[in-house]
């Protein structure tokens, strides 16, 4: 038996337990996608208050439907759809998808250091840079490069979260890079770049 | 090898999947200084990308959700007894709709042609107007995804 299908296993009687009434491995599922979730949900919308809403909705979403999962995906790429979605439909119902408005992430209470080993002191500069001009993309775009550098995932994955087909997912990506490299390349012209 | 210096798609392709790009792409690229420092400029940007700091959630995300889960109750049973439930229910449609067939039929026969058109013509009305309801819901948001 390999690896995925062990995974799988696991994860059908996580299910079947919370569906037994387990709360406790509910718990389990919320600290095992939080991080994915917070990323989604942080990407695409801009107000701490109203990230914080979300995400409870998406949460009580996918208890309340867990029943109707079926494991054709994993559960973490299941609730990344859910959250992606509720995101999608909280910024249509306020029009907020034009790229970078009302996007003013608050910072100061809701990142967190990622690693802060000597090698990565090069960077800091340029990384606080990105994160300023990563928010100027449009929500959507912001996601998917997270998606993707941050959290590693398959475009197949990120098409299973999104709903968008593998080679649009390529293509918004390509032009995702660019618009993020044109943004610093507008206010920073100190290189070729 | 290409005279033409790369596309931005052929650079990141090379920074990101080096083993899938073509031959003539490394070539260029290992020829040319001007390409050579975009990707490594690209590398730079996915690198930082990588560092930069990922959005935190509530150290209690977890309690205060399971705080608002309603009482713990065995769904996956009443779930079964539900879909039970519902299996009988069809059963019991199918077989009476066979035993009172005629009865049925002849209460369809006696009513009026106008008003089964009607009924239809309303179900097709309602049909279309839900659909054509989700087509413009579907295109509205892929115009927002384009971002056009």
């Amino acid at each position: 038996m390999d690896h995925n299908s062990i995974n799988r296993q696991a994860e059908k009687q996580l299910v079947e337990r919370i569906l037994q009434g387990d709360s406790r491995a509910f718990g389990a599922v919320i600290k095992s996608t939080e991080r994915l979730v917070g990323q989604i949900v942080g990407r695409m919308i801009g107000n701490a208050e109203d990230r914080k809403d979300i995400i409870q909705d998406i949460y009580l979403n996918a208890f309340k439907h867990l029943s109707g999962f079926r494991h054709a995906a994993k559960l973490s790429t299941w609730i990344g759809h859910i959250a992606y979605n509720t995101c999608l439909n909280f910024l249509e119902k306020r029009r907020l998808f034009l790229p970078g408005k009302n996007f003013h992430p608050e910072e100061d209470e809701n990142t967190q250091a990622s690693n802060t080993t000597e090698s990565l002191i090069i960077h800091k500069q340029l990384t606080a840079i990105l994160s300023e001009k990563l928010a100027l993309l449009p929500p959507v775009y912001r996601t998917l490069i997270v998606l993707f550098h941050q959290e590693a995932m398959s475009y197949a994955e990120i098409g299973e979260i999104t709903s968008l087909p593998e080679g649009t997912v390529k293509s918004y990506l390509f032009r995702a890079r660019k618009q993020l490299k044109e943004h610093v390349l507008t206010d920073y012209k100190k290189d070729e770049l | 090898m290409t005279d033409h210096h790369l596309s931005d798609a052929d650079i990141q392709e090379y920074v990101l999947h080096r083993e899938n790009c073509r031959e003539e792409v490394v070539e260029h690229l290992q020829a040319c200084g001007l390409c050579m420092r975009k990707a490594a400029n690209y590398r730079l940007i996915f690198e930082a990308v990588e560092l930069a700091p990922a959005t935190a959630v509530d150290p209690d995300l977890a309690g205060s959700i399971l705080a608002q889960l309603p009482a713990g109750r065995n769904r996956a049973r009443r779930d079964r007894v539900l879909v039970y439930l519902l299996a009988m229910a069809g059963l019991v449609v199918v077989v009476s709709g066979y035993l009172f067939r005629r009865p049925f039929l002849q209460v369809l026969e006696n009513v009026p042609a106008l008003l089964l058109c009607l009924v239809v013509a309303a179900s097709l009305a309602i049909l279309l107007f839900r659909a054509r309801g989700m087509v413009k819901h579907y295109q509205r948001r892929m115009k927002m995804l384009e971002f056009s």
